[in-house]
Order: C-alpha cells, then sequence, then structure tokens
C-alpha cells in the first residue's frame, strides 16, 4: 500500500475538516477523492502530504509517517495544488530547471529532464515565454510539467484538468495512465465526475469531513443507484410494450426511436434484449444510464434527483 | 530523515533563484549610486585641495559616524531584501510552490536569510562606493578601513535580522500560528539594533528628557550623565554596539572590551530555540 490513513482528525476553530478519515491507495491505482466545496478534500490532501499536521489518526505515506516526518514524505510525492501560484516573472524553463533541483534531479540531468517534461505536456514553443505570459491553460500544463518532474512514487493532483482544453485533458489522461501503468499511483481530486471515469479506479466521497462511500465505479454504482437503460429501438410504442412485462420503476419515451426503462433489479437487464427481440422490435443500442455523477448526487444532496427518478 | 545534502541542495536552490534580481532593480541603485558619486565629488575635491596635507587619522566621534551611515544603510537595504523574497513569496503566494518540496521552516529561513544577505551585499557596497567613493578616488580616505566598518555593518545587520526571523519561527510554533511574520520581527530587530546604540539611546534620551522636562530651560548636567549611563548600559544589546566597539578596536581607538558577552549568547539562545521549535512547525502555517 503507498498510502495508509486510519482515523485522520483535523478540527479548525469552527470546522471539523476531517473526521475519522481512513483509506487505502494501491500501488498502480488512481484513487479519486470527491466532494463538494468544504468537503475536507484539500486538508485531506495537506494532511497526506505532511503540510498540515491531523488532530488524531495516523498515516503512512509511501512507507513514510506523515506525523513522524511530515516534511520528508513530500520527497516522494509529486503536488500540483487546486490554485498555483507560479514565479510569473520567470521563463518556463527556469521555472521547471528551479523545481527540478527542489525535487532532487541531479543537476546534470536537469536539461534532459526539463526537455522531456516540455514536450510531454506539449509546450516546447513556451520554453523561453515568461509564465506571467501564458494563458490559464497553458500555466496548468506548465505546473502539471513541474509534477511529474521528479522522481515520485506517487502524485497528489488537485484538479489537475481545470483550464486544460478537451484535447489536452485527453492527452493528460494518457500520460497520467501511462504513469500510473509503471507503478506509480495518484491521489486525483476533481469537480468533474464525469470525466474521472476515464482515469480514475477507486473513488471515495467526502461529505463533511467524513468519507460516506468507498468503492470502484461499479460498486458504487451497483449500490447506489438503480439500474437504468436507454434504449434506441425501431418501433418505441411496440417497445414500450414488451418491455412493461419486466419489472420496472419506471419506463417513458425519451425522444424520437428512444426508451428508457429503469429496473427493479440488475438481474432483469439481460431480459430486455431478449423481450424486444421477442416482440420483433429492433433494438439498435442499448446505453447503460447512471454515471458517477448521480452517485455523487445520491450521496451528498439532500433530496436526491437522479436522471431518472430511479435510486434504491 | 532528510540528510544535510538534500537540505542545502534546497537551500542553494533558493538562493540561486532569489539572488535575480530584476534588471530595474540593479539599474536604480547604480543610478542612486552614480548620483551620490557626483555630488560628493566636488566636496571630496576640495577636501583633496586643502587637506592634502594631513594624513587620515581615526576619531572616536568620526568612527561613529561613519558606523551609523553603514549600519543604517546595510539594515535599510537587508530589510527590504529580506521583505523581497520572503514577505513578498509569502504575499503573492508563491511560498505555496516551494512548500511543496521536501523542505522544512528552517531550510526556508536559513535560505532566505542568506540570499537577502547576498543581494543586500551587493546592492548596499554599490551605495557605498557611491557615497564614499569621490572621496576614496582623491586618496582622501582610507578606502580599506571604511570597508571593514561596512562589512561589519552588514554582519551585525544580519544578526539583527537573523534573530527576528528565527524568533518569529518561536512565536508562531507556541501561538500555533504566524503572530508576527519574520519580515517584520526582523525589520523590528533591524530599527532596534540601531536605535539601541549607545549613540541611538542617548539621541533618543536627551530628546525625550527634553520634551518631559518640567520647565523652560535645557537639561540638567547630571540628567545629561544619567541618560548616558543607561545608553551605555542598554547598548550591550545591540549588535551594532559590538560592531562598533571591534572596530573601534581594530583601529586602535578603544581598549574596551567587545560587548559581546549578551548580544552573542542571547542570539545564540535565539537561533537554537527558534530552529529547533521551527523544526516542528507544519509548513501550512504559511497558507492559514
Amino acid at each position: 500500500m503507498l498510502v495508509q490513513a486510519s482515523g485522520l482528525v483535523k478540527q479548525y476553530p469552527r470546522v471539523r475538516a476531517l473526521d475519522q478519515v481512513s483509506l487505502e491507495i494501491k500501488e498502480g491505482e488512481v484513487f479519486g477523492l470527491f466532494g463538494p466545496n468544504g468537503a475536507g478534500k484539500t486538508t485531506c490532501l495537506r494532511v497526506l502530504s505532511g503540510l498540515t499536521q491531523p488532530d488524531a489518526g495516523s498515516a503512512t505515506v509511501c512507507g513514510i509517517d506523515v506525523r513522524a516526518a511530515p516534511n520528508e514524505v513530500r520527497r516522494e510525492l509529486g503536488i500540483l495544488i487546486d490554485i498555483p501560484f507560479p514565479y510569473e516573472e520567470v521563463t518556463v524553463r527556469r521555472y521547471l530547471s528551479f523545481f527540478a533541483e527542489m525535487a532532487g534531479v541531479p543537476a546534470y540531468d536537469i536539461p534532459m529532464k526539463v526537455e522531456w517534461a516540455l514536450t510531454l505536456l506539449g509546450i516546447t514553443h513556451h520554453r523561453e515565454s515568461r509564465i506571467g505570459k501564458l494563458s490559464m491553460g497553458e500555466r496548468q500544463r506548465t505546473e502539471l510539467a513541474r509534477v511529474m518532474l521528479g522522481n515520485a512514487r506517487m502524485l497528489f493532483l488537485d484538479e489537475p484538468f481545470s483550464n486544460v482544453d478537451v484535447s489536452m485533458r485527453i492527452g493528460l489522461r494518457s500520460i497520467l495512465r501511462d504513469w500510473v501503468s509503471r507503478g506509480g499511483s495518484i491521489l486525483f481530486t476533481s469537480h468533474n465526475l464525469l470525466e474521472s471515469e476515464a482515469i480514475v479506479d477507486r473513488y471515495a466521497f467526502l461529505h463533511l469531513g467524513r468519507i460516506i462511500a468507498l468503492g470502484t465505479a461499479r460498486e458504487l454504482k451497483s449500490t447506489l443507484l438503480a439500474p437504468a437503460y436507454e434504449l434506441e429501438v425501431g418501433d418505441v410504442d411496440r417497445g414500450l410494450a414488451a418491455l412493461r412485462a419486466i419489472p420496472h420503476q419506471s419506463l417513458e419515451r425519451a425522444g424520437r426511436g428512444l426508451v428508457r426503462i429503469g429496473l427493479v433489479s440488475r438481474d432483469d437487464a439481460p431480459r430486455i434484449a431478449r423481450t424486444l427481440v421477442e416482440a420483433n422490435v429492433d433494438l439498435l443500442e442499448m446505453r447503460s444510464l447512471g454515471t458517477m455523477e448521480d452517485v455523487y448526487s445520491r450521496l451528498t444532496l439532500p433530496t436526491p434527483q437522479p436522471p431518472q427518478g430511479l435510486t434504491r | 530523515m532528510i540528510s544535510w545534502e538534500e537540505r542545502l541542495r534546497h537551500i542553494v536552490a533558493i538562493v540561486d533563484k532569489d539572488r535575480r534580481l530584476p534588471l530595474w532593480m540593479w539599474l536604480t541603485t547604480f543610478l542612486i549610486a552614480t548620483l551620490g558619486f557626483l555630488f560628493f565629488l566636488g566636496p571630496a575635491l576640495n577636501s583633496a585641495r586643502y587637506y592634502s596635507q594631513f594624513s587620515w587619522k581615526w576619531y572616536d566621534s568620526s568612527l561613529r559616524l561613519y558606523y551609523a551611515i553603514s549600519a543604517g544603510l546595510t539594515s535599510l537595504i537587508l530589510g527590504l531584501t529580506f521583505a523581497r523574497v520572503h514577505y513578498g513569496e509569502v504575499h503573492r503566494g508563491t511560498i505555496r510552490s516551494i512548500i511543496l518540496y521536501p523542505v522544512d521552516m528552517n531550510d526556508i529561513a536559513i535560505a532566505k536569510l542568506l540570499s537577502s544577505l547576498i543581494v543586500a551585499a551587493a546592492l548596499s557596497t554599490m551605495l557605498f562606493f557611491g557615497i564614499f567613493g569621490a572621496f576614496f578616488l582623491v586618496g582622501e580616505w582610507p578606502i580599506a578601513d571604511f570597508l571593514v566598518i561596512h562589512v561589519t555593518a552588514l554582519a551585525m545587520s544580519f544578526l539583527a535580522l537573523a534573530v527576528g526571523v528565527f524568533l518569529a519561527q518561536a512565536i508562531a510554533h507556541v501561538a500555533g500560528r504566524m503572530v508576527v511574520s519574520p519580515t517584520a520581527l526582523g525589520a523590528i530587530f533591524l530599527l532596534l539594533s540601531v536605535l539601541f546604540t549607545e549613540t541611538g539611546l542617548t539621541a533618543i534620551g536627551t530628546q525625550v528628557a527634553y520634551l518631559l522636562r518640567p520647565s523652560a530651560g535645557g537639561l540638567t548636567q547630571p540628567a545629561y550623565e544619567a541618560i548616558v549611563a543607561v545608553a551605555k548600559a542598554l547598548s550591550v544589546l545591540s549588535p551594532h554596539h559590538v560592531g562598533a566597539r571591534i572596530v573601534g578596536i581594530a583601529f586602535g581607538l578603544t581598549n574596551f572590551w567587545a560587548d559581546f558577552h549578551v548580544v552573542v549568547p542571547l542570539a545564540l539562545l535565539v537561533f537554537a530555540g527558534g530552529y529547533l521549535l521551527g523544526k516542528k512547525l507544519y509548513l501550512d502555517i504559511f497558507i492559514r
């Protein structure tokens, strides 16, 4: 395990930012920490990176006890904070060289490493640009280059894809996936749950400082959401009539050629295609509904409103 | 455990970053130094013409004057450069990037102190030569003696600043938050080290006594002597008093003890306390 945290508590004067938080992150895993603003995500990252002292509980990161050696922990980490404050007056190359030095990259290796990071993040043309002149997206890429420079075993990324355009996001996801495939791990926070599904292996949902759900996307969806599907059929009326035979919570027309069905039990899913075939209705496409956003709503909103009205 | 080599590498990296001043700062300093040089060139040439038959001799009064100028200059420049590299980073938020690496509070304090010392040494020496350079050029004043004064004043200003910085760390640990910033406390100590010299305290004491005097008229001799006695007693707290004494002894002006029996132990105590308590500080103290 790269991260083992048990019973972490952080109390601020007016709010309990972390309340008995326990989690484990394995090697080669992308672990997503999600929750509304003020849920305790950033505090959790700070405690695990040795920047903030926990009031109770214990945690080891890469085998280092964060309470015993809070500053040493960061040698093993590449940390991206949600709102970076880079040195605006220096060039990208100097900025990265400085942080490569801070990350312990040997002096003779720094120019090569910097060049590698610039190429990886697609900002070679900004090598000699001052950071203050870069757009927000380019700054974010520079920050990611900074994080990737060191010899970190684990990345703590707070909102890594903010201000980055779609094509770059796709590229970044593949960079991070590649990094993980080489044995690294990522602790990842984001507000974009839909996007996170492409990269996160396991989720923890924080609410008011507590972990209220933990598991893979599949586990969480099957636990918290009723199975719902959107079907593209040849004849909607006949399709609706046939599907009434399957136990369901909801069944409705969802547009031209589309039907939405919310089942009572996931075990009934195979019956959908069979029933439509028996009724001689063409099934053109069948998509599973229910995203991690629905899981999030289910967990954190006072009156959950999943799109299909399907909750257990 | 973070090794000394690793800590040193971090400190050197931060110093290397901070010592790079924007061009306008160098140009402004150079301009002020040049104007100072031109301003004093006339008096220096006159002095060379009329007093060339006399060789330079140090007196207690002249040493006090030139040491005071150096102390004021180095304190001002050192305070400003430390504010730029330390408070400036905290204020702009860039310190948040540095603390993401395996550094502790002491590494940051030491690095910032060293970088401000390097920058202040460069800038203040430039100004020093700007102010006094004309007299050196015409051969009126002994350049080596003046450099000794300047370097001693710089070292003593640095000592005062460092005490303030490490004391701020100790206070932050006790209070649980940055009650007073290292820059602010460093600046206070820089100011106090100038004010707490014998000359400084006597000047302040006489002004206060004059304002508080019961009736019209000047200060009485016993009152003045009492002020001087108090100033002498308190001046042992000032690094600049120690610095001036050391220079006075070096120039053969006095046989008095250099008075570092108070300043040095106190400074060492603050450094040790600040360092040990600083090691325990969590770095979110910069962002809380």
